[in-house]
């Protein structure tokens, strides 16, 4: 990862656009793509140019790697009130000296949006913006991987197939006695982490942990607190991570708090579509994507808490410890301008429990702040069957959902070794006061949801159609027993890869031939 | 057509040629709105605006384009030309009003005689 940053002086419209030509040298120096580099430009000189006309001064970062580029600027100046308006095209504040020179038109951040593949804006009123986007170099097509972060180590792998059949997007297959995800139905969730006995299945995360001085701010996820016993609690946890040199530990519970608090208010002032579904996990979010794509309208339009963490605090050296692949993927899955660190939570565990062993929990005062969500539904088995119901319009009765991939949410991710009922219990009713703060802010989300096209199974719609009807006449001579043995997770599935070209029907070894 | 050949045809008149005969022009775009004009100017474009000020050497710089036409007989910017001459950009003066430079840009970049239509 490449960074740099380049200052930029408000009201100086001589020198407005040197930042970005500084970006373009730097882009053209490391082999960029001509189509990249120029929605890069469109972006960059508009974000520039919006700094030159309304603000003091600011600061463009820019973190470049092989795969894209991440450009965040920061401006100190009159901040935005109505975000929403701003976002509106024609609609504009410049001063008639920027609209003479051709600027001021109401289509700087518009433009900005339409020309990057991740946008992100906030303001304070007479302090500054944060704008911040990002641009893929290469496109991502149908087949292209999805990242994902379960991490399948091999030799430790029994070939017990269990994996299979518990996978929910049928992502999962076995070649070469080994398990191999395909990307583009992986939805990260922790199904497969969940019932492999063998530990092969893990979260992807790096070793070396994010050391105090680099990370000041530490984010940890409220079922973290709860992963030493029943002795200490999240205050004793807190405690002990201040001990370690982190000088202020967040909770993710805050931004999970601030999300419930947004998507109620947008709920009562009129949502799109209900029920309105919180997009509270980013793997659910992933899922809904996947396969329940005419439910998108439905999901709340802000960022999942680790997304809003990591937006929030992107100009701090914070580090992250992610509860479950998907919110490491969530992390991972832009780069940034700033310092960030991902914590492994298995080697964070170890470090703090010698340092709280054999503490006992100060039974806190009544949890506050910590509202119940109206309504909860967690396990991706149930969530699957639920949002069948919405889609099937069954629903109607429900104003708020917040669906979790993980039993009792995060409390429940395998990575854990807390019952997870357990654990939240204790966590409800000793440490539902700890991130119980107003500080963290629930994002809007500036780039719609897309739907992903993982399931679809060629591009053109005709030859899918007529690979389905090859799927359904190979599958009908295959024995139909989902045994997985062939590698595949159903028969049907054997089928579809065989027609896609992943594997011979020769793997079935029940077929009459 | 290379721009001197374009900028000739279409009788405007060079204020900063730079390097006008080297450089192949297939389209022009025509605003004085700089969000258009920075999602519409590639390499082969001419730049047509009435905006006249040295902002613009910085935008097709960063497009890549390379040309400047302004119409209307709108005279440059002091500013415009100095910074035109120092990056060494082609910038050009119609007399003409927006709708005509185009319209004799069109005919001469698709061979239709000066005049218009056969």
């Amino acid at each position: 990862m490449n960074t740099a940053i380049y200052a930029i002086d408000g009201g100086n419209y001589e020198q407005g656009g040197l930042a970005s030509k500084q970006l373009k040298e730097m882009l053209k120096k490391i082999g960029v793509d001509a189509s990249a580099v120029r929605k890069t430009m469109i972006a960059a000189y508009e974000a520039e140019m919006n700094v030159v006309i309304h603000a003091r001064k600011g600061v463009m970062k820019v973190a470049v790697d092989p795969s894209h580029v991440d450009v965040a600027v920061i401006d100190e100046g009159p901040g935005i009130p109505d975000i929403d308006r701003a976002m509106t095209e024609g609609f504009s504040t410049a001063p008639p000296v920027a609209r003479e020179l051709g600027f001021g038109a109401g289509m700087g951040l518009p433009n900005i949006k339409r020309n990057s593949d991740r946008f992100s804006l906030q303001s304070t009123v007479n302090q500054g913006t944060h704008l911040r986007f990002a641009i893929y170099f290469a496109p991502q097509r149908t087949e292209a991987s999805v990242p994902n972060a379960v991490h399948i180590l091999n030799e430790k792998c029994r070939q017990c197939l269990m994996c299979l059949h518990a996978c929910p997007t049928q992502a999962m297959r076995m070649r070469d006695a080994q398990p191999r995800i395909l990307d583009h139905l992986c939805i990260d969730c922790t199904s497969c982490i969940a019932v492999c006995e063998a530990g092969a299945l893990v979260l992807n995360c790096p070793p070396p942990l994010a050391s105090p001085e680099v990370a000041t701010v530490l984010v940890v996820p409220a079922s973290f607190f709860e992963q030493f016993g029943a002795g200490p609690g999240p205050s004793e946890i807190v405690a002990a991570l201040h001990g370690m040199g982190f000088a202020s530990v967040r909770s993710s519970a805050e931004w999970e708090c601030a999300l419930r608090n947004a998507v109620d208010e947008y709920a009562q002032r009129g949502a799109v579509a209900r029920p309105v579904l919180s997009p509270v996990c980013p793997a659910i979010v992933n899922l809904i994507q996947l396969k329940f794509p005419s439910l998108i309208a439905h999901v709340a339009p802000f960022l999942t808490p680790i997304e809003a963490a990591r937006e929030e605090l992107r100009a701090t050296s914070a580090a992250f410890v992610p509860a479950c692949p998907s919110q490491q993927t969530a992390l991972r899955a832009i780069g940034t301008a700033s310092q960030r660190e991902i914590v492994d939570p298995h080697t964070l565990r170890s470090l703090v429990a010698p340092r709280v062993a054999g503490t006992k929990r100060a039974l806190a005062d009544a949890p506050q702040g910590a509202s119940a969500p109206a309504f909860e539904v967690s396990g991706v088995r149930h969530v699957l069957k639920v949002l069948d119901a919405i889609e099937n319009g069954e629903m109607d009765d429900c104003d708020v959902i917040e669906l979790f991939a993980c039993d009792q949410g995060c409390f429940g991710s395998p990575i854990w070794k807390e019952a997870p009922f357990v654990a939240r219990r204790r966590f409800e009713r000793t440490g539902g006061g700890v991130g119980a703060n107003d500080a963290a802010l629930a994002l809007p989300r500036e780039k719609t949801l897309q739907p992903r096209p993982g399931l679809r199974l060629d591009r053109d719609m005709a030859r899918a159609i007529e690979k389905l009807a090859q799927i359904d006449e190979l599958a009908r001579t295959l024995p139909g027993r989902n045994c997985c043995v062939c590698g595949a997770p159903t028969c049907a599935a054997l089928a579809e890869d065989v027609v896609a070209g992943r594997a011979t029907v020769d793997a079935c070894a029940y077929r009459q031939a | 057509m290379t721009l001197d050949t374009l900028i000739t045809r279409i009788g405007a008149r060079w204020i900063v040629a730079g390097n006008a005969s080297h450089i192949a022009i297939c389209g022009a775009y025509a605003g004085d709105r700089v969000s258009d004009l920075l999602n519409h100017v590639s390499e082969d474009t001419l730049l047509i605006t009435h905006l006249s000020n040295s902002s613009l050497i910085r935008l097709i710089e960063l497009m890549d384009a390379h040309a400047i036409c302004l119409a209307g007989g709108v005279e440059p910017d002091e500013g415009l030309v100095t910074v035109a001459r120092e990056q060494n950009a082609s910038l050009a003066a119609s007399p003409f009003g927006m709708y005509e430079t185009c319209g004799k840009i069109y005919a001469a970049l698709s061979g239709l005689p000066p005049g218009g239509a056969p």
